[in-house]
């Protein structure tokens, strides 16, 4: 049923729009072509910052979650309210919701509340994990406005069989486990991981408010988070992938207070399964994907003391045509249409609710003067059960200027449909929200020189973005929290990232050092005597560095990693505010390296310096803390 | 070409636009007149810390920004749901806490009620005694004023919110029940209830010992607001009136001749108590404002309301005067959503 819609799709696009144009090679090739067509991400892409995170430093960070690795190793502020607790992000001065959390390509946004809790994904499942600053609603759809974070599994058909068992242990009762098993046959891969992580997370931190006994223990926070992820892929043929993904995780947790609120009983239970296929047929000048997607979410929330059992139960099905062709002298022309079904029920809810949408892509990549200069343009049209949206787009240029330096900017415009919440939460939701839209503008320039045995790369970003019907929870006609279109919030920023690598013999040195400047500012208000014109949005640092060093030799590394983070309004009037913390965290491993296994022994101290810091008020971090781990892995 | 990337690179690494740190503003002391004052409760946002009462002076219409902080240098605490002053003395409760807080008229901290889980509202029953309602406990709490601490609870299993006191009688609202309560003062039990529909949180007695209880409905269940008067000698419902479904009325007070019922629903309504059906059109419009609390000031009959904005800035405190012509407006703290009238 997939390969005739596939064809049929791909048939009557192209006859229609190229009539006959197309002149891609006739001679049948393999599937090493992959690299000659182009995955959609790269093309969206193309013009704007991307980062990958390092396997080095993934590694150092598997035994975490993805909160973990993300707040010391990218330019996104998270939003953290302690270990354990929710995670979200602040990507360029976006909010959670305006940040897409793609894996494999589809978005794990929660269908109700439009955001991802990146607490609830452990680092160790992804083989990749890419960050697109900027937006790319007209390649992702709604949510990619600010930035779009990519976790993808990657495999490779022919590599035998491999095992790798992680342990850790930490402070406060921390303990971890994962593993991966995979067979990887010359024309089938299953890769089966198993994870956990629990911890009684009962931390030490410093209430400054409390003169009198000022160490305290965290309360209510244990959680214990376990998941199950499975891939298979078969190689049909020379032409033909099938990939099918599952992915169970489930979370509970004791959800601590406020260090003045009195000790609450509440806990959530998360609970997720996701499952995808994905079928791709690939020739020499042409790829189509087709995708299928399930995600279904449970959120439990208890507070037996205040009588609240909240149940809330969303599902998402997706649907995806996507094609990719080679014509004309590189250049590349994308095609595609997406379905998306959502529904969900809760108990504020009046009964199920749905919100579906379908759009559709058309995009080019051109490719000029060898391809010094390459560029794309994109649209996209998107109907949703309860309006459409106006034609998006994007359109993005890169340029190589001499070896070494390129230069690079990107236009697009950019929008967030409101979620389920938004739309039907009782009381409150409000039917007639629109969309919140704008424009995102960037340029970027990039260095990278290497000689002998020293590495240097060096880059640069601006970016602005105007998004207009921002929208808010108010206290509405009846004091009930109402989501409003009220605001237009102007981003606008300068970031700078740089590495140095020296090699010399055994030693080997790196040192990174991102720096991020975020103007986020509103802009107009339809809210009376709204004190909050050109104030900084809430949560959103104005300036914030991380860096890192690490030094090796053979096979031991020891790694540090300092954060600083600016002040960050508590106000959206900016009369209150969090002062700046400092967060730093050393990092040791020593690798023993045999024919058919390798152990990695790990130990980390974090909060080296004994910081008193909360990233969000009134939500205490822990002291100084300690871990400890273990890594086997085999190859055959 | 290498040299110019990196000196742009080190300029955009060390560029400073704005400067980080904020400038706190520290108010001048305000002059006080001798009008009575108005003290504005600031919930904060849930979870923050960050409650606060303000303290406006009606006659210099100067503001006192967290009197509690200026006076005790500490915080009041999370969520200040409500405020009393019996015999000399402030009760600020301070529900996400867990606690009351007991302060003297100048709000000097002088004592703290604990061994509460979620109170709401404190209700003075005599010169030693109070009620405590509470969102959490499934009871009223009793609280013994000479030493400041819990004596007893009395079950009432919900969330018990706004109480009355009449005739040895306490009448409490419970936003899990139906029904309002009835409490005997005397031997501190509940005798009796009356259904007065879903998620009634405000009741008010009017200058005929009637009690006015407004139920906001149930949108979930598409059931109704309503607003029912009750004989409090019989606890018979003499008067019902209902919402349309889709309105959800809240904030029920009294002018100082408790004739006539203030409630917010889209706006600011009026309905004397001998009218015979609801208003038929806001008193007040809400327009583009979001009025999340209300009071009316028995010392001149103004109309105080607080727009709490988006829920994470400093209040507006809107007046009007008794004909809804507003004569103005000032700044308080987060969330305020309600007033206390010397």
């Amino acid at each position: 049923m997939a390969y005739g819609f596939g064809f049929f799709v791909q048939a009557t696009l192209y006859a229609l729009l190229f009539k006959g144009q197309l002149c891609y090679a006739q001679n049948t090739s393999s599937l090493q072509a992959v690299e000659v067509i182009t995955k959609k991400y790269s093309l969206s892409q193309i013009g704007k910052k991307t980062e990958e995170i390092d396997s080095t430093t993934k590694d150092k960070f598997k035994y975490g979650s993805l909160s973990d690795l993300l707040s010391l190793n990218s330019g996104i502020f998270i939003k953290n309210y302690g270990p354990g607790s929710l995670s979200s992000t602040s990507f360029r001065g976006g909010n959670a919701s305006q940040t897409a959390i793609l894996w494999n390509g589809f978005n794990l946004q929660n269908a109700m509340l439009g955001q991802t809790d990146l607490a609830l994904i452990s680092s160790v499942l992804f083989e990749s994990v890419q960050l697109e600053y900027g937006g790319s609603s007209s390649l992702w759809g709604s949510g990619a406005v600010a930035g779009t974070i990519h976790l993808n599994n990657k495999s490779t058909f022919g590599q035998g069989y491999f095992s790798t068992t992680n342990l850790g242990a930490g402070s406060f009762g921390l303990m971890n486990a994962s593993t991966q098993f995979q067979i990887s046959k010359q024309k089938f891969i299953s890769s089966t991981k198993l994870y956990t992580s629990s911890s009684k997370n009962n931390f030490l931190y410093r209430d400054t408010l409390d003169k009198v006994q000022s160490l305290k223990h965290q309360r209510n926070a244990n959680y214990d988070l376990s998941g199950l992820m499975q891939e298979f892929k078969f190689l049909i043929n020379s032409k033909q992938i099938l990939a099918i993904n599952a992915w169970l995780n489930s979370n509970h947790r004791t959800l601590p207070n406020n260090e003045q609120a009195l000790g609450g009983k509440s806990y959530q239970e998360d609970q997720a399964l996701r499952l995808s296929a994905n079928w791709t047929y690939l020739q020499s000048h042409y790829k189509s994907v087709v995708r299928a997607g399930l995600f279904k979410d449970v959120i439990n929330y208890t507070d037996s003391l205040s009588g609240i059992f909240s149940k809330s139960r969303s599902q998402t099905l997706m649907l995806e045509n996507e094609n990719y062709f080679s014509w004309f002298k590189n250049q590349q022309v994308n095609i595609g249409i997406s379905g998306n079904s959502s529904t969900a029920n809760s108990n504020n809810y009046s009964s199920t609710k749905s919100l579906s949408k379908v759009s559709i892509l058309a995009g080019n990549k051109f490719s000029f003067f060898n391809e010094k200069l390459i560029s794309y343009v994109s649209a996209r049209l998107e109907y949703f059960s309860v309006g459409s949206l106006p034609l998006t787009g994007n359109t993005s240029l890169e340029y190589k200027v001499c070896k070494g330096l390129s230069v690079s900017a990107n236009v697009a415009k950019v929008y967030r449909q409101p979620t389920l919440n938004e739309l039907y939460w009782l009381p409150g939701g409000n039917l007639n929200l629109k969309a919140e839209q704008g424009y995102t503008y960037e340029a970027n320039a990039a260095y990278q020189w290497q000689k002998k045995s020293i590495a240097f790369s060096a880059s640069t970003a601006a970016y602005s973005r105007l998004i207009s019907n921002w929208i808010l929870w108010v206290p509405g006609e009846n004091a009930n929290p109402t989501p409003l279109n009220l605001q237009q919030v102007w981003s606008r920023g300068l970031e700078s990232h740089w590495k140095l690598a020296y090699k010399k013999e055994k030693w080997q040195m790196r040192v990174g050092l991102m720096s991020n400047y975020v103007l986020s500012t509103i802009q107009k208000s339809n809210l009376e005597n709204d004190n909050t014109l050109n104030k900084q949005v809430i949560y959103t640092p104005r300036y914030n560095f991380n860096g890192n060093a690490s030094l090796a030799f053979k096979n031991l590394e020891l790694a540090y990693f300092h954060q600083y983070m600016g002040y960050r309004f508590t106000s959206s009037d900016n009369t209150a505010w969090l002062s700046p913390y400092q967060y730093s965290s050393l990092r040791f491993n020593d690798k023993v390296i045999q024919k058919k296994y390798l152990v990695v022994l790990f130990a980390a101290c974090n909060n080296l310096f004994n910081s008193n810091y909360t990233v969000m008020a009134g939500r205490p971090m822990p002291l100084r803390n300690f871990e400890i781990g273990l890594t086997i892995q085999t190859k055959k | 070409m290498f040299r110019s990337f990196c000196i742009v690179l080190v300029l955009l690494l060390f560029s400073a636009c704005v400067k980080d740190k904020p400038v706190a503003i520290t108010p001048d002391p305000a002059p006080q007149s001798q009008l009575k004052k108005v003290y504005v409760i600031n919930e904060g946002g849930f979870g923050y810390g960050n409650s606060s009462i303000s303290l406006f002076d009606p006659g210099t219409n100067s503001v006192v920004e967290d009197l509690f902080k200026t006076q005790n240098n500490a915080n009041l605490g999370d969520v200040t749901q409500s405020l009393n002053y019996v015999n000399g003395t402030f009760y600020a409760v301070v529900n996400n806490s867990g606690r009351i807080m007991v302060c003297d008229a100048q709000f000097k901290k002088t004592g703290q009620i604990n061994g509460l889980l979620s109170p709401r509202y404190f209700l003075p029953i005599t010169n030693q005694k109070a009620y405590v309602s509470d969102f959490k406990a499934n009871a009223i709490s009793v609280i013994d004023l000479g030493s400041n601490t819990k004596t007893k609870s009395i079950n009432c299993s919900g969330w018990t919110e706004g109480m009355v006191l009449i005739y040895n009688k306490v009448f409490v609202c419970n936003l899990r029940r139906n029904y309002v309560y009835v409490i005997n003062t005397l031997n501190d039990q509940i005798n009796d209830s009356v259904l007065v529909g879903p998620n009634a949180s405000g009741l008010v007695i009017d200058k005929r010992d009637k009690i006015w209880v407004l139920s906001s409905g149930d949108a979930v269940n598409s059931v109704g607001a309503r607003l029912t008067r009750i004989d409090p000698l019989t606890n018979i419902i003499e008067k019902s009136f209902d919402f349309s479904v889709g309105e959800s009325p809240d904030h029920i007070c009294l002018n100082k001749t408790k004739d006539s019922l203030f409630y917010l629903n889209k706006g600011i309504c009026l309905m004397g108590i001998g009218d015979a059906a609801l208003p038929s059109a806001t008193f007040i419009p809400g327009n583009a404002r979001n009025y999340y609390g209300l009071g009316i000031n028995p010392n001149d009959y103004s109309i105080y309301a607080s727009d709490a904005l988006d829920y994470s800035q400093k209040s507006n405190i809107y007046i009007f005067d008794m004909k809804g012509n507003q004569k103005q407006v000032f700044k308080a703290g987060i969330n305020a959503n309600g007033f206390y009238f010397e």
